[in-house]
């Protein structure tokens, strides 16, 4: 009975005891703060990074891409028919934006897409803006500008097919309070030209482009943007075709476009470099469609990328290994004739020699510079695309991980420490209940469990405002920022996310717990049973 | 004849003092009998203490024996002498050594606390604490049984200690220099304290220097280094 009731009074009493508390307290917080913020990150990456590319990718990691992807898209589709759902080029360029009627020029990442599957292979459709409020009105198909009309109770109106597609954004997702209407913007999203009278559209009719939010707009402290371009403006994409060896075949070449939507894929590194446009439109541009030779023949369409899209309930990595024999098997055939069965009689060896003869462009069927391009694809699951990536916050995160374990060693030194004042401080006391006929057992259960009773106490206070704290780590950051802006410690353009990352891994906090307990615990053990083994008489002598 | 109830034989202890050892006890012989008052006298340093605590089992000799009612206190396991310390053995100390977390009530509760578990306890707690303030009734202390022990003056002090020493009714009383360190009034207070005690049948074993404590008991012995000079 005396060991609880010692231990509550010891609690209760003992000043000592909240500063011990209070280590425990803090460290517990700072450990799942810590490690929150840097396991959301890895999350957010591995997340995001999935988001925008697609279970499998092939990519030679050329500008100029490489050929026969249509041919090899139906050979897998043909091959894997249970595995694959789907497969979309892409093509990846660069080029320099500029905004119609003003100077705004900016060096842009040119995606070129078949938007469709392009939506359905990843999570882009999610990003974008006005497709949100506007379902299907996206499309990097020709346009031209759409403008408001005012009616003659001068209420905005929209073109037709905006008024029905916002009608059914409305119908599934009910009134939306952050849509306030504004005289520049009819729903509160977008900006229109607006005109007295009558909606509906003008300008010439203009490919489509889709820009990355962070490209044009400045991030407001509320994490909101202000669109300052109207939706359907012109633009001006500069880019620059090659040769299939990779030179330069013309002059750049200046292609007007109109914009038509933004997307937030949340990753910076995208959202402020990435405009989006049509793959046919912008294949036929860079030269990379079927172009003729000099000889008359046709070289094949070329791609940067094909993304594979899986069905559900495959292992990557299982798919992906399958992906590559089959890209080996159609690129061997294509390369020197090789059918199913001379592929299968080949050894591990003899298919290396050939794939190797392919990548140095020695090929009996292939153009020299097609056989390079198609010798170096790459077939990798979008972990392993983007594994310098997540591999540098997986070191992070186990040095963070390492510098903590640092700090607890530090934290459990100085509870340690902490329960050694208070064992030296309450010496006469142990020889006092010894002499009252305490055991060994009872003056060392004492001081582990006001051992424990600090590890729970204070890791149970570390756990819950950790908790808090880092649900409101974005809240509490703005605010600081308002205080004063070189506050702001989470700069999007440094860590690639726009917000910090602000769930807590309920596994991650109990684990988080139980240490501080068993730290504690543990801190409390070497004082505890230094004081159990002194006879009563030492104790009471102690000064 | 009245029974022996305790007896110390060629009890021996020392202590190292740097690199020399300091004897303090050398072959000390002794025996309590039931019902006594043992008085233990002898000049500062004489090893009156050191016996004292090695009687009640507070400390170890480096030889000798200690015998209680045929058991040898030190050849028992650490766990039975605890019990022994705790239902056999009340020590009253000159420097009272309560615990200052607690209050009054709750520092001569401490006893039966130690020997009972939380279970128990909880069917138990109502009689300890009639108890405990029948006892603190005996010292004269019922009306200040919540205060803290840093609140009360040296003698009342001493009475809790007292008090606390005989919540788990022990055979043996121990008393350290009881009136020490109080001064003459407090001390004759004390002394008679302890003498009703004595009259209701405690047996109580107390070291002091002082001739007129002494003097109050049935039998005394004196200590002169360390060993018993005088035994009458």
């Amino acid at each position: 009975m005396y060991k609880l009731f010692l231990t509550c009074r010891y609690l209760l009493r003992k000043k000592i005891a909240f500063f011990a508390i209070l280590s425990v307290w803090l460290c517990v917080a700072m450990v799942l703060i810590v490690f929150s913020v840097m396991d959301g990150f890895l999350e957010n990456i591995k997340q995001h990074s999935r988001g925008v590319l697609s279970d499998i990718v092939l990519d030679n990691e050329t500008l100029q891409g490489f050929p026969y992807y249509d041919e090899f898209r139906d050979h897998l589709m043909k091959a894997m028919p249970g595995t694959v759902e789907l497969v979309t080029p892409v093509i990846y360029n660069y080029g320099i934006l500029r905004v119609s009627d003003t100077n705004f020029t900016k060096p842009v990442r040119v995606v070129a897409v078949k938007l469709d599957d392009y939506c359905r292979i990843n999570d882009f459709y999610g990003s974008l803006y006005y497709e949100k409020y506007y379902p299907g009105t996206t499309s990097l198909g020709p346009g031209r500008l759409p403008y408001a009309g005012m009616t003659a109770d001068e209420k905005f109106v929209l073109p037709e097919d905006y008024e029905l597609a916002f009608r059914k954004y409305l119908a599934e997702h009910g009134p939306d309070a952050t849509l306030k209407p504004t005289t520049s913007s009819p729903h509160g999203v977008g900006r229109f030209e607006q005109l007295f009278g009558e909606p509906g559209y003008e300008g010439s009719e203009l490919p489509g482009v889709i820009i990355g939010t962070d490209l044009v707009y400045r991030r407001k402290p509320d994490g909101s943007y202000d669109r300052v371009l109207n939706r359907g403006c012109e633009m001006i994409l500069t880019i620059l075709p090659l040769t299939i060896r990779g030179g330069i075949g013309e002059d750049p070449i200046p292609v007007a476009l109109r914009h038509v939507d933004d997307s937030r894929t949340r990753v910076y590194e995208i959202d402020s470099m990435c405009v989006y446009t049509d793959f046919a439109e912008t294949q036929r541009l860079l030269s990379m469609g079927m172009v003729e030779r000099t000889d008359g023949t046709f070289a094949k369409p070329r791609t940067s990328q094909l993304l594979v899209r899986l069905k559900a309930g495959h292992d990557e990595n299982e798919a992906r290994a399958r992906v590559e024999d089959e890209w080996n098997r159609f690129a061997l055939q294509l390369a020197f004739g090789i059918d199913a069965k001379g592929y299968e009689a080949l050894s591990d060896q003899e298919r290396t020699g050939l794939l190797m003869h392919l990548r140095r462009g020695m090929a009996e069927k292939l153009e020299f510079e097609e056989a390079i391009l198609l010798g170096g694809v790459a077939v990798e699951t979008w972990q392993e695309r983007q594994r310098h990536f997540i591999d540098a916050v997986e070191k992070e995160k186990v040095l963070v991980t390492l510098l903590f374990v640092i700090i607890s060693v530090v934290a459990v030194v100085l509870i340690g420490v902490i329960f050694h004042m208070i064992v030296l401080q309450k010496t006469r006391d142990i020889g006092i209940i010894k002499s009252l006929g305490a055991t060994r057992e009872g003056v060392a259960g004492v001081f582990l469990m006001y051992g424990a009773a600090v590890g729970i106490i204070g890791g149970i206070l570390g756990v819950v405002s950790g908790m808090i704290f880092v649900s409101h780590i974005n809240e509490i950051q703005d605010m600081l920022a308002q205080l004063n802006p070189r506050l702001r410690v989470w700069s999007p353009d440094v860590y690639t996310f726009d917000r910090i990352p602000n769930e807590v891994d309920n596994l991650v906090a109990l684990v988080v717990f139980l240490m501080a307990v068993v730290t504690s615990t543990l801190g409390s053990l070497v004082p505890a049973l230094k004081a159990a083994l002194v006879w009563p008489v030492e104790a009471l002598r102690y000064e | 004849m009245t029974k022996t109830f305790l007896q110390a034989r060629g009890i021996h202890k020392s202590y190292q003092m740097g690199k020399v050892p300091l004897h303090v006890l050398r072959g000390v012989d002794i025996e309590v009998r039931e019902g006594e008052i043992l008085a233990i006298t002898g000049a500062s340093g004489c090893g009156k203490s050191t016996l004292l605590h090695i009687l009640g089992a507070l400390d170890m000799p480096d030889k000798g024996s200690v015998v209680l009612e045929g058991r040898s206190v030190f050849a028992l396991k650490a766990g039975s002498r605890d019990r022994l310390r705790n239902r056999d053995v009340g020590f009253v100390f000159q420097f009272y050594h309560l615990l200052p977390e607690l209050n009054v009530l709750e520092n001569v509760l401490m006893p039966r606390m130690v020997g009972t578990s939380i279970l128990a306890w909880r069917s138990e707690k109502r009689r300890c604490r009639a108890e405990a303030e029948a006892i603190l009734e005996t010292v004269g202390l019922k009306d200040r049984m919540w205060h803290a022990s840093n609140e009360l003056s040296g003698g009342e002090r001493q009475r809790v200690a007292i008090a606390r020493a005989l919540i788990n009714k022990p055979r043996f009383l121990f008393a350290d220099e009881p009136t020490g360190n109080l001064d003459a009034k407090m001390g004759m207070e004390i002394l008679e304290v302890l003498r009703g005690l004595n009259k209701a049948g405690q047996t109580i074993v107390m070291v002091t220097h002082d001739p007129g404590i002494a003097e109050a008991a049935d039998r005394c012995v004196s200590l002169v280094d360390g060993r018993i000079e005088r035994n009458s």
